[in-house]
């Protein structure tokens, strides 16, 4: 699955480090789901939609639109 | 709860996993060579440590927890295979090299298989993203 996240993250001069604190999980989490490794759960695409004040489709892009 | 090692979560369940991974092979190699004593006793201790600590940590973070689960069901497809899949394997093994005279795949390298497999499969998902 496509996202912003390595966008909308480097508008905001964030590291990846800071991001994870942001999202209370690892960096290494951040990183999987930038590089299109790892999807996120729901409720953690949910905390990600609430920290950049977008939704959620804004955000990731599952192909089929 | 150290904070730092905490947010590290991801990395520190990785190289758990590299760990484990190559105590496996050398219990692996010293199933085909025997090696000196204190190498297979260090390996076990670094599997079954590397175990406990993927183990313990598996829940700190979703990522770490995919990992897991990745690896997790890829070592039990390989238990399985390998139980139901080893004489079939053993048969074409003798057939292909022309040997009979022992089992070259004994039942108890089976849990050796799978705990690979196991820390394989996380490795392959943390560098490739599936398994």
């Amino acid at each position: 699955m496509n996202n912003r996240l390595k966008v909308l993250r480097a508008e905001r001069n964030w590291s990846q480090a800071e991001l994870a604190v942001h999202l209370d999980v690892s960096r290494q989490a951040v990183n999987a789901i930038e590089t299109g490794k790892h999807d996120p759960s729901l409720p953690l695409a949910f905390r990600i939609s609430r920290l950049f004040d977008m939704p959620i489709e804004e955000i990731f892009d599952d192909g089929q639109s | 709860m150290n904070f730092l090692l905490d947010k590290d979560a991801g990395s520190a369940f990785v190289r758990t996993a590299y760990i484990g991974f190559f105590a496996a092979l050398v219990l692996i190699w010293n199933e085909i060579r025997p090696l000196p004593d204190a190498f297979p006793f260090a390996a076990s201790a670094f599997v079954l440590g590397t175990l406990v600590i993927a183990f313990w940590r598996r829940k700190r973070d979703e990522y770490t927890f995919a990992l897991w689960t990745a690896g997790a069901s890829m070592g039990f497809g390989a238990f399985v295979l390998f139980y139901f899949g080893g004489a079939f394997i053993e048969g074409v093994y003798d057939g292909a090299t022309g040997r009979e005279r022992q089992m070259d795949f004994e039942a108890q390298g089976m849990e050796l298989v799978a705990i690979t497999t196991f820390y394989l499969a996380i490795i392959w998902k943390h560098l490739r993203g599936g398994t």
